[in-house]
């Protein structure tokens, strides 16, 4: 559900929700997290509320917290911490080739707090949560994510190939599985749906098709996501051929155009290849 | 033509302004036609491009989502950069493409989201190459920004701007210069297209004092601006990706960094009696800046010589004193 729905039908304002931050870490600059900065949670869905402090006065881990019928869950961001931060992401863009040579790779909560500046549904924005946006570079967090799924997908792609080398079906499926998986993670990088938690690619498959952010409809990805092993045909044609569709989408999107994703992408061909050739022609066990 | 000064202001400080301006001007016009588009041409920059081109003989199309005033032999296109505009033949028939179009800061006060800037600004440049390589565009001409540098020292030497200058973006406006950046970049490396960013100084107008006084650090005047767009489109080769551009003054690099310590010092050098013409005036000159645009590389490469400095900026504040029915901030060229 749209997240200005959700809040009306819990009850609750964004006053309220700045204000039952504040009783909870202190003064602080407060955004909407988790999947209600992306539209895409449900009416069980806690309210994730980054509150973003300068020092170390807040509760390191504060108690739930309810307003109306909404749970609450205040996520203490300190400034501080992200002071002379060392995995800014501006390095995708200034220098593309180091980049190339090592990716950022932000701890998980890093990269919660990246994504919910990303989406940037600001409820009490101020000079602290500016000064993380600025560190971190938050603003490039699409490209982040995009980078590291396009990364993912060639290791997988490569696993994949050796696995269908040696004939082991069950890892080469699974792991096809996985090519397409991170190929649409990817595409979704490109339109703006960067949740990391991967719990909600569904959802943020169907907001990007009707958002026009990817070239499919849900009857042209489950197939690919969800191969059915167990019939008669090939469960690997359209995972493979998903994995391609959704790279390609995000080649053409993705600026700069980092080698990485050329990589994946003579992988995901070699992988079809085998495919195309015939392949799995091994037995399943 | 009406872009020729009637009568040829003095020499002050190396200041001929009138011929100066009328060097690229000229240029301009006796350069064979051309046929340029003009993306984001309803804006201020974009209206002055579109005024100088199409009085000097050019076919001028404004591709814009905003109407522009009314010009003989200016053609409207309407259209935008967002998602889902297609721009398929909208560069037929075009030899060069001026893209000027973007979201900036008063965009994200005024509710753009930061998506819509990625959207816009990297997307839609994206679309606009693609369909330029379609078109068979031979020359692109794209707005980058000297804010992309981040920003200037807070105290001591002055930060000198120029292309080797490591890039210290700050926010959204930044990534988007620099991604646009990278396009291009790849457009030049990938097919004939001569792709070149110019990244410009603050031409930006919130007040006479700050415009003209900003040229002292990243100040860009509008027309100097203008002239650095028509020195890459008529260039025989453009030597490099992306150059800096401002109204500076030609200084060196050791004077450059001594604005940030020493700015009346730096101006007498250069400009003997500016400071006290302007403690005269009552114009309130700043104790230092943080950052120094240097434009050496477009004036060697390219010829381009800023003619609206600091120098020009008080000559047309004395002049306007002289003739009061001169406006003072009208940077009308046949007014130098």
């Amino acid at each position: 559900m749209l997240t200005t729905q959700l809040l009306e039908f819990w009850g609750v304002d964004e006053a309220a929700l700045v204000d039952v931050a504040r009783r909870t870490v202190g003064p602080c600059d407060v955004y909407i997290g988790g999947s209600l900065a992306d539209d895409v949670g449900t009416i069980t869905s806690d309210v994730d509320l980054y509150c973003f402090v300068a020092g170390g006065e807040a509760p390191v881990a504060p108690a739930p917290a309810r307003v109306g019928a909404a749970g609450v869950e205040c996520h203490v961001v300190r400034v501080a911490d992200y002071s002379d931060f060392p995995e800014s992401l501006s390095v995708l863009l200034t220098d593309p080739d180091r980049a190339a040579l090592r990716t950022p790779y932000p701890s998980p909560a890093a990269l919660r707090c990246m994504h919910t500046l990303y989406r940037d549904r600001a409820l009490a924005p101020g000079p602290l949560s500016d000064a993380v946006r600025r560190e971190t570079a938050a603003d490039l967090t699409h490209l982040y994510v995009g980078l590291r799924s396009v990364i993912s997908c060639a290791a997988s792609a490569e696993d994949v190939i050796a696995m269908l080398s040696m004939g082991e079906y069950w890892t080469a499926l699974y792991g096809t599985r996985l090519v397409a998986e991170f190929a649409l993670d990817a595409a979704l990088a490109v339109g703006g749906h960067v949740n990391p938690n991967t719990k909600w690619r569904m959802s943020l498959a169907e907001r990007a098709i009707v958002a026009g952010d990817l070239p499919y409809d849900m009857d042209g990805l489950v197939p690919g996501l969800f191969p059915s092993p167990l019939g008669d045909g090939d469960p690997f044609t359209a995972a493979v051929a998903l994995a391609r569709g959704c790279l390609a989408y995000a080649a053409d999107g993705m600026v700069p155009a980092f080698p990485q994703l050329a990589t994946a992408r003579a992988l995901v061909e070699s992988l079809a290849e085998w495919v195309d050739a015939g392949a799995p022609t091994f037995v399943r066990t | 033509m009406p872009w020729v000064a009637a009568s040829p202001t003095r020499d002050v400080w190396g200041v001929t302004s009138a011929q100066v301006d009328l060097e690229w001007v000229t240029l301009l016009a006796a350069a064979v036609p051309l046929r340029v588009a003009i993306v984001g041409g309803s804006g201020r920059l974009g209206s002055w491009l579109a005024t100088v081109l199409a009085e000097t003989g050019h076919r001028v199309r404004v591709l814009d989502s905003v109407v522009p005033a009314p010009k003989r032999g200016v053609e409207f296109v309407q259209t935008a950069l967002a998602r889902g505009t297609s721009l398929e033949g909208r560069l037929d028939g075009i030899d060069c493409v001026i893209h000027l179009a973007a979201l900036h800061g008063a965009h994200l006060a005024g509710g753009h989201s930061r998506q819509d800037f990625w959207q816009v600004n990297v997307g839609g440049t994206s679309r606009l190459l693609r369909e330029c390589e379609r078109a068979g565009v031979a020359r692109v001409v794209a707005a980058s920004s000297t804010s992309v540098y981040g920003a200037g020292s807070p105290a001591g030497a002055a930060r000198v701007l120029d292309e080797e200058t490591p890039l210290a973006p700050e926010d959204i406006y930044d990534f988007t210069k620099i991604a646009t950046e990278r396009l291009l970049d790849e457009v030049r490396l990938r097919t004939p297209i001569v792709a070149t960013a110019l990244r410009f100084g603050r031409f930006f107008y919130p007040s006479e004092h700050d415009y003209q006084l900003r040229k002292l650090s990243t100040g860009l005047d509008v027309l100097d601006a203008c002239q650095a767009v028509v020195r890459v489109m008529l260039a025989d080769t453009v030597p490099r990706p992306a150059y800096c551009v401002a109204s500076d003054l030609s200084l060196s690099r050791g004077q450059r960094e001594r604005l940030g310590t020493d700015l009346p010092g730096v101006l007498e050098e250069a400009l003997p009696g500016l400071v006290g013409r302007c403690a005269e005036r009552g114009i309130p000159l700043p104790e230092r800046v943080g950052k120094s645009v240097d434009t050496s590389a477009i004036r060697a490469d390219l010829g381009y010589e800023p003619c609206r400095t600091i120098a020009w900026s008080l000559l047309a504040a004395e002049r306007a004193t002289l003739d009061r029915r001169a406006p003072v901030a009208a940077p009308v060229t046949r007014a130098c």
